[in-house]
């Protein structure tokens, strides 16, 4: 019973970061209706910039992550503008898709150029002594990682709920014509909507890299995952995020240890197929999801 | 003129052709086992990049699983041939068979997700395959690969002559189909699901089709990679891969046949021959597809379409100047008084609501054979509504709605009908929001209304192998679609996209489309609303002819002079409830419509 | 030479390549064979077997190349070896280790690396005879790769101690607990692993993080700088099997570590060495030769006989492998690999 409990404690640290990168796929899918392919991919840009930032500048974890989060807010922002918001109107949904496509090879092909397909070492500011919680270990980058997420989260959702622009966002989101009828710019919400998930993919990396190492393909699946967790969760939950990006890394290390680390991907990415055909709203039912 | 055009359109189909016959010729050229090896990759991707084609381009639905259709067939074939001695040709078949069975289901599954949803449990299945082609070793030969598969006996070049000609049917095949009337109706259904499933395309089974086709494709280019070979490993079958086939696809062109080879070419060469710049390869190749995407969706085909545009249904001579008569119409004529005539249609008890909103209440009318009914009534008061339950795809809480079939006396039931067999039934709808399929043409918008017409449209064992009479009955579909064009006055548009035509011209085709069915009964959402006063004079005619034809027409107005122009029966609906149901003339003697439009006590402000 | 450049085997193919040009500049400098000078041609596969397909491919039939430095990653020769049996061009593996290769009974591959089950066997010994460990857990990766570790518990049951458990994991993973808690849970000392170095290099540092003081043991694979780089100073103290220690006192050694420092600004892995060494085997066998003949190349390889080369004295047996009268194991300390013990030869 302890090591059940324990495997499953385990599996949170990722849980966390599938999370944070879930809460980005139903941001922008609530604001633009689509599905960013290349979150995953600015997930890794994240954990590059972080690496470049405490390695080569030589910064301490916390201005590392804060500053990686910003850059990664500009970068999503920039590649809205140059991408994504011109001649939206008349593409189809297929057609804005493949462009995300497009954004996520383009990041890989960057990162493959610039850094190889080396692996590199984050400098490890996260682990130290576990904490004893009765007789469970709960270790350091678990404790550290949850509470980032968790803060970021509650940032975000304070600015949704409280300010101008965070209810702007949430208006266009829900109804673009009258939300431009009533004077909302809302291009300038779609911006900041995929500036916003592209700055929770770059946290996660940042937080994952210690925990890993970075490298040129560690957002494919990654990004993948976290997909599977909004889908879990529901689109468009900022409860169901937390809970759909838990769950997948729960079911991750409860399958590596109960069935085999073989299947384990397997197993997610059944459950996705499952999730999308019986019951493609998630556990927090927020949007009917793309039923005919 | 036409007949230029019409040669350049077969040129252009022949592209796929005249590439497929150059690279035959290279082993007769060449003796490099190394080039050849290079031309039997590109003819495998192809094949390949044709499947995908069908399933994203045409038919609009996003697989990113691709490569895991060609892994399942190379793993089938090589399986069958490793662990049951079975021979070559079958075990190829056999690989192809197998992974069209796996797209079919895949397809069957994902039939209500949307292009974003769907694209990903595509991924999702991926993942699933790759995963168990790496892990069931026993079957798989697990992450070292399955090897030992048979190569043939004879020599590399007479495979690959084998493998042309396989490209070259599948070509064949897809070219006759894509290029159909059959293609037009899968076109459609990407361009607007809905407005296709009016006209009578069951979509349901074209994606599941176009599904299953490109994992047969697919399955099969496999089958033919495995035995090339002998040795498959898991790796090649990944995401990234399909991806990557994406990505070529849509460079060559999505929605073009000729696009496919391009891709294959582009995708093989590039890797090969620009290996030295391997690193930047990925990332040119991602941001060309961006700008593709922002700048020129079509891709590379497009630019081979400026010397060779794309002609599909254009209309050549011999339609434009046809004084030819119009198919006799069997229905009675809809002459005599409203109370006598047949009910048509029957309304009966209709409640609905939407969420804590009443949008009908007990509403129950009949619309008679051969007589215009005009729905009216403030907005809001449920009108739509009202159509879409009528039309079948709202189901109300209460009360349903029935119509007549034609030939026998039997009533059908309509709500929750899919609406390809409610189109079946002989019901068409001109939607209140355009409906027409932006990127097909002006004639080929109209085409498509003869879909469900067996003798107009051929199916797609006719096209493969009756050519001829596929051929006449395209014909006479042009010829019927010439005159429709005339009469809404679309004719010079008629090559022009739909998307770029004004509001009103949209309308109109649409109204040409519906009526391309000879419905018996027509469903319009005002009509009139934003047409100009000559569109508005077209419309009139329209719809008084289609009276004389004897169709029933259903019609929600705001226009209270089109009512008075053509209404034999006015319905007015205030707050979800019915509270008029006469002759127009009677209209505005009610007092409740009087107080329903204008306010309480606006009685002499009424126009007479 | 076709060697993955790029990809997950991109280290080992790096080394591969440096060293073979080391060996080669330096063979040409002295003058080439019989007054030739060597040109090396290099095609990248990738780590990707469709890939080495094609790079072999273009090699001898393109590039015609008489003889072919084969590739650094296990998983690319199995697609391309028969090609070159029925091409007729014989092929040097230095760094390949997979046991599958030399176990098709393939007449023209050669390998002058370390095959792995033989690898694994002597770990086995190793950790019965010269560590005294009883309580042995293996962590093997979830492939083929990996499975050779399951030599280790055949050898380890012939000396009479029965593994305490057998756990998997696959490539990529990113959190070791589950199967770290679970070897935990049955009290072993010792872990022996089988998988690359980045893997190792997490599976150290999740021990150190749980503070599990067991000793860690591994395979061949993660003897590169990588492994060091990744796992900093968890992987401090642990035990590899390899053929050749940069810090050892012979001779020979330092001065190749050496030239090969100055050369490429770090220190030689046990595959540099490796390399190195069969490239100076294939030079010597074109001597033999004495002619541009793929045909006589390879009997001339096939004879070769107790070569003495960094990595030990080499002869190839007649599957291809080569027999090492010596095997090293290193320990990582303070940074680098040090000599732990000279294991006993068979």
């Amino acid at each position: 019973m302890n090591t059940l409990a324990q495997q499953i404690l385990g599996g949170l640290t990722t849980g966390f970061i599938y999370a944070l990168l879930a809460l980005g796929f139903s941001l922008v899918y609530q604001s633009m209706r689509l599905i960013n392919f290349a979150q995953g991919d600015l997930f890794m840009a994240g954990a590059f910039i972080g690496y470049l930032l405490a390695v080569k500048v030589h910064l301490p974890f916390l201005p590392v992550l804060v500053l990686t989060v910003t850059l990664c807010f500009f970068l999503g922002l920039a590649i809205e503008r140059l991408t994504l918001a011109p001649r939206s109107r008349t593409a189809s949904g297929v057609n804005l898709m493949i462009r995300t496509i497009g954004v996520s090879v383009f990041l890989q092909g960057s990162t493959l150029l610039l850094f190889g397909t080396e692996e590199y070492r984050f400098p490890d500011q996260l682990s130290g002594e576990p904490i004893l919680f009765g007789g469970l270990v709960v270790s350091r980058s678990l404790v550290i990682v949850g509470t980032a997420s968790l803060a970021l989260m509650l940032v975000l959702w304070a600015f949704l709920k409280y300010t101008a622009l965070g209810t702007a966002m949430r208006a266009a989101s829900q109804d673009r014509t009258g939300a431009e009828m009533i004077g909302i710019d809302v291009p300038r919400t779609r911006s900041l909507a995929y500036a916003l998930s592209a700055a929770l993919a770059g946290a996660g990396g940042v937080l994952i890299g210690p925990l890993w190492y970075v490298h040129q393909s560690m957002g494919v699946m990654i990004g993948l995952k976290g997909f599977t967790a909004a889908v879990i969760g529901g689109m468009g939950s900022m409860p169901g995020a937390i809970v759909g990006g838990l769950c997948v890394g729960m079911i991750e290390n409860l399958s590596t240890g109960y069935v085999s680390s073989t299947w384990k991907d397997a197993i997610v990415f059944g459950i996705l197929l499952i999730m999308l055909s019986v019951r493609p709203d998630g556990i927090f039912r927020m949007r009917s999801a793309e039923r005919a | 003129m036409s007949s230029d055009i019409q040669a350049a359109d077969r040129l252009r189909r022949a592209v796929p052709f005249a590439v497929l016959a150059l690279l035959g010729a290279v082993p007769v050229v060449s003796s490099d086992p190394f080039l050849l090896r290079m031309a039997v990759l590109t003819v495998l991707a192809s094949i390949l990049l044709l499947g995908l084609n069908v399933v994203t381009g045409f038919a609009g639905q996003v697989s990113l699983c691709q490569a895991a259709f060609y892994g399942i067939g190379a793993y089938a074939s090589g399986i069958m041939s490793v662990h049951w001695r079975i021979p070559m040709p079958l075990s190829i078949a056999g690989g192809a068979v197998v992974s069209a069975v796996f797209a079919f289901l895949l397809g069957a599954s994902t039939l209500r997700l949307r292009s974003h949803y769907l694209a990903l449990a595509t991924i999702g299945f991926g993942e699933v395959m790759v995963n168990v082609f790496r892990s069931a070793t026993s079957w798989t030969g697990g992450a070292n690969g399955l090897s030992g598969i048979p190569t043939p006996a004879f020599s590399l070049a007479v495979y690959y002559w084998i493998v042309l000609a396989t490209a070259a049917a599948a070509f064949w095949v897809a070219n006759r189909i894509l290029h159909s009337q059959v293609g037009l109706a899968i076109e459609a259904m990407r361009e607007d699901e809905l407005a296709a499933e009016s006209v009578g395309v069951n979509t349901r089974q074209v994606k599941i089709v176009a599904f299953a086709t490109s994992g047969f494709l697919a399955g099969l280019a496999g089958a033919l990679y495995a035995h090339l070979d002998g040795f498959i490993g898991p790796e090649s079958f990944s995401t990234e891969y399909s991806i990557l086939l994406l990505c070529a696809a849509v460079v060559g062109g999505l929605a073009s046949i000729a696009g496919s080879v391009l891709a294959a070419l582009l995708l093989v060469l590039v890797q090969e021959y620009f290996r030295s710049f391997i690193n930047c390869q990925v990332l040119l190749f991602g941001l060309t597809v961006i700008v593709i995407m922002m700048l020129v969706p079509g891709g590379a085909s497009v630019l081979f379409a400026r010397f060779l545009p794309r002609r599909r249904f254009s209309s050549f001579r011999a339609a434009s100047d046809a004084v030819t008569c119009r198919e006799p119409d069997s229905r009675s004529n809809g002459h005599g008084h409203l109370a006598s005539a047949e009910p048509k249609m029957i309304v009966s008890g209709v409640s609905l609501n939407f969420g804590g909103v009443q949008a009908l209440r007990e509403v129950s009318f009949e619309a008679k054979e051969g007589k215009i009914l005009c729905l009216v009534g403030p907005n809001g008061a449920g009108k739509t509504t009202m159509l879409n339950v009528m039309h079948g795809f709202l189901v109300p809480g209460k009360g349903g709605a029935r119509i007549r079939e034609n030939d026998r006396q039997t009533w059908r039931s309509l709500p929750g009908m899919p609406l390809y067999q409610v189109a079946k039934l002989g019901l068409r709808r001109v939607f209140q929001h355009n409906r027409v399929f932006k990127n097909l043409t002006c004639f080929e918008n109209v085409l498509i209304g003869f879909h469900l017409n067996c003798r107009l449209r051929p199916t797609c064992l006719e096209v493969l192998l009756r050519p001829s009479i596929a051929a006449a009955k395209e014909q006479s579909a042009r010829r019927e679609t010439t005159l429709l064009l005339r009469d809404v006055g679309l004719w010079e548009m008629r090559e022009e996209p739909a998307t770029l035509l004004p509001f009103g011209a949209q309308r109109m085709l649409e109204l040409a489309r519906a009526a391309a069915a000879r419905p018996d009964v027509l469903l319009l959402d005002e009509p009139s609303a934003g047409l100009a006063a000559a569109e508005r004079t077209v419309l009139v005619e329209l719809l008084r002819r289609f009276r004389k034809r004897g169709l029933t027409l259903v019609m929600v107005a705001h226009d209270l002079d089109l009512v008075r122009e053509v209404a034999d029966q006015v319905v007015v609906l205030s707050q979800a409830q019915k509270i008029f149901d006469g002759l127009s003339s009677e209209l505005n003697q009610d007092r409740r419509v009087v107080e329903a439009f204008l306010g309480m006590g606006g009685l002499t402000d009424a126009r007479s | 030479m076709a060697a993955p450049l790029t990809g997950n085997g991109a280290s080992f193919g790096i080394s591969q390549r440096n060293a073979v040009q080391l060996a080669m500049a330096e063979i040409n400098a002295g003058g080439g064979i019989s007054g030739r000078q060597l040109q090396l041609l290099v095609e990248d596969t990738k780590t990707e077997p469709p890939v080495a397909v094609t790079a072999v491919n273009k090699l001898i039939y393109q590039d015609k190349v008489p003889v072919l430095i084969g590739s650094a990653a296990s998983l690319d020769v199995p697609a391309y070896m028969e090609m070159l049996e029925k091409a007729h061009i014989p092929q040097i593996l230095p760094v390949a280790v997979l046991p599958k290769i030399t176990e098709s009974h393939l007449k023209w591959t050669f390998r002058n690396a370390l095959n792995d089950k033989i690898a694994a066997a002597k770990m086995a010994e190793f950790a019965y005879n010269t560590l005294g460990a009883r309580k042995i857990a293996l962590l093997i990766e979830d492939s083929a790769f990996g499975s050779t570790g399951l030599r280790f518990a055949e050898r380890l049951k012939e000396l009479g101690v029965e593994p305490l458990t057998v756990e998997r994991f696959t490539r990529g993973q990113i959190d070791f607990g589950p199967q770290l808690l679970r070897i935990r849970s049955f009290g072993a000392t010792h872990i022996q692993f089988w998988g690359y170095y980045a893997d190792y290099a997490q599976v150290a540092r999740k021990l150190k993080e749980l503070n599990m003081k067991v000793q860690l043991m591994g395979n061949q694979a993660p003897v590169t700088n990588k492994t060091i780089e990744l796992g900093g100073d968890a992987v401090e103290g642990a035990i590899n099997i390899c053929l050749f220690v940069p810090t050892s006192e012979d001779p020979a050694a330092k001065a190749f570590v050496q030239k090969y420092q100055t050369e490429y600004g770090e220190v030689p892995d046990t595959w540099a060495a490796e390399s190195y060494d069969g490239m100076r085997i294939l030079a010597q066998a074109l001597q033999v030769a004495g002619a541009v003949d793929p045909f006589k190349i390879r009997d001339a390889l096939a004879a070769t006989k107790d070569f003495k080369g960094l990595t030990g004295t080499i002869s190839f047996n007649k599957d291809g492998d080569a027999e090492f009268k010596e095997t090293f194991v290193t320990k990582i300390e303070g940074g680098r690999f040090v000599p732990f013990k000279m294991a006993a030869s068979h």
